[in-house]
């Protein structure tokens, strides 16, 4: 007997027990276009990954660019300051100085004033009580007296600078060691302005005012012994670059020296190479497949010139420089005619090219049997794109103008994208006219690891501008491939071609 | 061909492995094309939707986290690529005149003994397009009227009544294959 059950939810619930668990096969299509829209998802994937690298190494080049131009006009023109040089010294010193000068007054003292090289080739102690000057990197006035005599024991003394305002002058509080009067008269003898009238040798503090002259980089060292000035001459002229060291004994590394943060950016360069290029493949079996030796591959292909390009940039210390970068460059390799046998996997026919680089799979569309061979015609080739990130160093020799160097480094190399171009048996294929681009080669890894060895020639053009031709070998530390029947090794010999601004 | 784990073949279609992807499909696909069929206009709308959806399975392979089944997961996928493909199509919809069926009263049971399933697939399949989408997400998906009102961009009063229509058409429908078996039952 029928149970009297209300066509509602039960209605529901027999289409859901009848329809649920069916299965319906579908047509063999479905799954090609799959295929086929997978692939066209892979190669979109891979464009974005590259448009990334790209747009990752324009805005290192932009930065780089950017940051060559602020410090080129940093330093062609400075803005004119005035600072305030200062040195305090406590009042008992002070008295002893006061003393020193009246018992010594027949004593001279120089003044050395040297050049700004000079300075920054002196050894600095960033213990000795010292500052520099100001705020603004480009004008920068140091001050320093020291009392060299024996009795006084004034090695303690330091300069404290500070700017002021208005910026007109500078002031320079200078310790009681200093002749004020000698001072006056030697800075007046060189037009430097140094109001005396402003030091004040009675408390702590003297102070001089001195005009800065734009474009300059001052830095002042007073060389003070028994508070008399050697030689007024010494001092420098106002509208040339003033570097002073205060030294007693010229063989004594000052206590007290300034520091130019420009001198850390003057040891920065940046490069940027082309370099026409040629790979070798090193193979080796890996005993993974009897079907395939290095011989065989091999005898199938044939490399072909490429090229590379990117970006350098590194630090100077003396001869020595080490650099790094972002190298973008290409492995060309063309695959010669051969056949090659279909198989069957999950019931469709399939063929693989075995390469140097890894196994490149052929999905077929349909028209070939598991009998019929493949033929892979002439105009087949293979394109690895990397991005090579070396550490390098230098070793640098010869003149100014024309100089030499030598390198060596290690580089990761980042494998952006494999693809095969085939050009295909027309009669066996006939969807596609033949011409088919593999995205994908199996087996290779992601990163390989290498060295590189050059050397070079740098010729100086004009300001930090430079123009290097550099022979370069990159050798394989690692393969570029896995569980492949041949390991390969990349080898590459290139002629860098290279620009290049020293800041 | 050996029985892989789903976990293996989800890890190794992460990688891009082809042969893996195929194995996923080869697993699921009949079963999303039964899904897809259901919303579809016909088999090849429906296997339009099956490859879309599979495509777009292996491209957010890695937003699975494992949280629920893996089929419920490829499932919402064909259903929410039928509903895009309902969306985009101009589907006009006729206000069909259904009248109120007599109170006659039917199990489940006699319906399932009466009727094949791939029988009860074309009926639902006949339906019209808002119909049909209304009493998949009602029966099928279990979604309530609310939310199948918010899918569809219909009111909920609008959804509630295309079940209802529904309901009598596909009751109409199964009142005259279960008499053409009888009758055939008969003759025979």
């Amino acid at each position: 007997m029928k149970k009297n059950i209300n066509l509602t939810d039960d209605l529901d619930n027999a289409f859901n027990k009848a329809i649920e668990p069916m299965e319906i096969e579908p047509s063999e299509s479905v799954w090609k276009n799959v295929d086929a829209g997978l692939t066209r998802v892979e190669n979109s994937l891979l464009k974005k990954k590259i448009i990334f690298w790209k747009k990752i190494a324009a805005s290192i080049s932009v930065f780089l660019v950017a940051l060559g131009i602020f410090f080129f006009y940093q330093y062609s023109n400075p803005k004119p300051s005035h600072q305030l040089v200062k040195a305090d010294i406590t009042e008992s010193k002070l008295a002893s100085e006061q003393q020193q000068t009246t018992n010594s007054s027949v004593e001279k003292e120089p003044l050395a004033v040297v050049s700004q090289k000079k300075m920054e080739s002196l050894p600095v102690n960033s213990e000795q009580k010292e500052k520099k000057i100001g705020t603004n990197t480009s004008s920068i006035l140091t001050v320093i007296s020291e009392n060299n005599s024996a009795e006084s024991n004034q090695k303690e003394n330091y300069i404290e600078s500070e700017k002021k305002e208005p910026a007109t002058e500078i002031q320079s509080v200078i310790s009681t060691e200093v002749n004020t009067e000698k001072i006056n008269s030697a800075v007046s003898g060189q037009q430097s302005s140094l109001h005396t009238n402003k030091i004040n040798n009675s408390k702590s503090d003297s102070t001089v005012d001195i005009p800065e002259k734009e474009t300059q980089q001052l830095s002042v060292f007073s060389e003070i012994n028994h508070n008399t000035l050697k030689d007024s001459s010494a001092l420098p002229k106002c509208n040339e670059p003033l570097t002073g060291v205060a030294s007693a004994n010229p063989s004594e590394v000052p206590n007290t020296v300034g520091i130019h943060t420009s001198a850390i950016f003057s040891h920065i360069y940046v490069e940027g190479i082309f370099s026409p290029e040629i790979t070798n493949q090193y193979l080796k079996d890996n005993n993974t497949s009897d079907a395939f030796s290095k011989q065989s591959v091999k005898s199938h292909e044939v490399n072909i010139v490429s090229h590379s390009e990117g970006i350098k940039f590194g630090y100077d210390i003396n001869h020595w420089s080490i650099e790094t970068g972002c190298i973008y460059y290409q492995e060309h390799i063309n695959i010669l005619p051969s056949t090659i046998a279909p198989y069957e996997l999950n019931g469709e026919i399939h063929s693989s090219l075995v390469t140097s680089s890894g196994v490149v799979d052929i999905p077929l569309n349909g028209a070939h049997h598991i009998s019929d061979s493949v033929d892979i015609k002439s105009g087949s080739n293979q394109v690895l794109s990397f991005v090579n990130i070396p550490i390098q160093v230098k070793y640098r020799f010869g003149g100014k103008k024309l100089s030499f160097y030598v390198m060596s480094g290690i580089s990761a190399n980042v494998l952006t994208q494999e693809k095969t171009n085939l050009k295909m048996d027309h009669d066996h294929d006939q969807d596609d006219g033949g011409d088919r681009t593999v995205i994908g080669i199996k087996g290779t890894k992601n990163v390989f690891y290498g060295y590189s060895l050059g050397m070079g020639a740098s010729y100086k053009c004009f300001r930090g501008f430079y123009l290097n031709l550099e022979p370069l070998f990159r050798g394989a530390m690692t393969s570029l491939n896995k569980d492949t029947p041949i390991k390969t090794y990349p080898n590459t010999f290139g002629i860098g071609i290279i620009a290049g601004y020293h800041f | 061909m050996p029985d892989f784990s789903e976990e293996e073949i989800v890890k190794q279609c992460l990688k891009g492995d082809r042969a893996f992807q195929k194995i996923l499909y080869n697993r699921y696909a009949g079963k999303m094309l039964a899904v897809c069929f259901r919303y579809a206009d016909g088999r090849e709308e429906a296997e339009d939707v099956l490859q879309e959806g599979f495509i777009t399975v292996f491209e957010k392979l890695h937003q699975f986290r494992g949280e629920g089944s893996f089929e419920g997961w490829i499932r919402k996928i064909m259903v929410n690529k039928s509903l895009e493909h309902y969306r985009k199509g101009s589907r006009m919809f006729t206000r069909v005149h259904i009248e109120e069926e007599s109170n006659q009263f039917i199990s489940s049971e006699d319906i399932l003994s009466n009727i094949s399933s791939k029988e009860l697939l074309e009926i639902v399949q006949e339906l019209p397009p808002v119909y049909k989408m209304v009493f998949n997400l009602f029966a099928f998906e279990g979604m309530k009227h609310k939310e199948i009102a918010e899918q569809l961009g219909i009111s909920e009063g609008t959804s509630k009544s295309n079940l209802s229509d529904a309901r009598t058409i596909l009751k109409r429908k199964v009142k005259l294959l279960m008499g053409s078996v009888v009758a055939q039952e008969i003759v025979g």
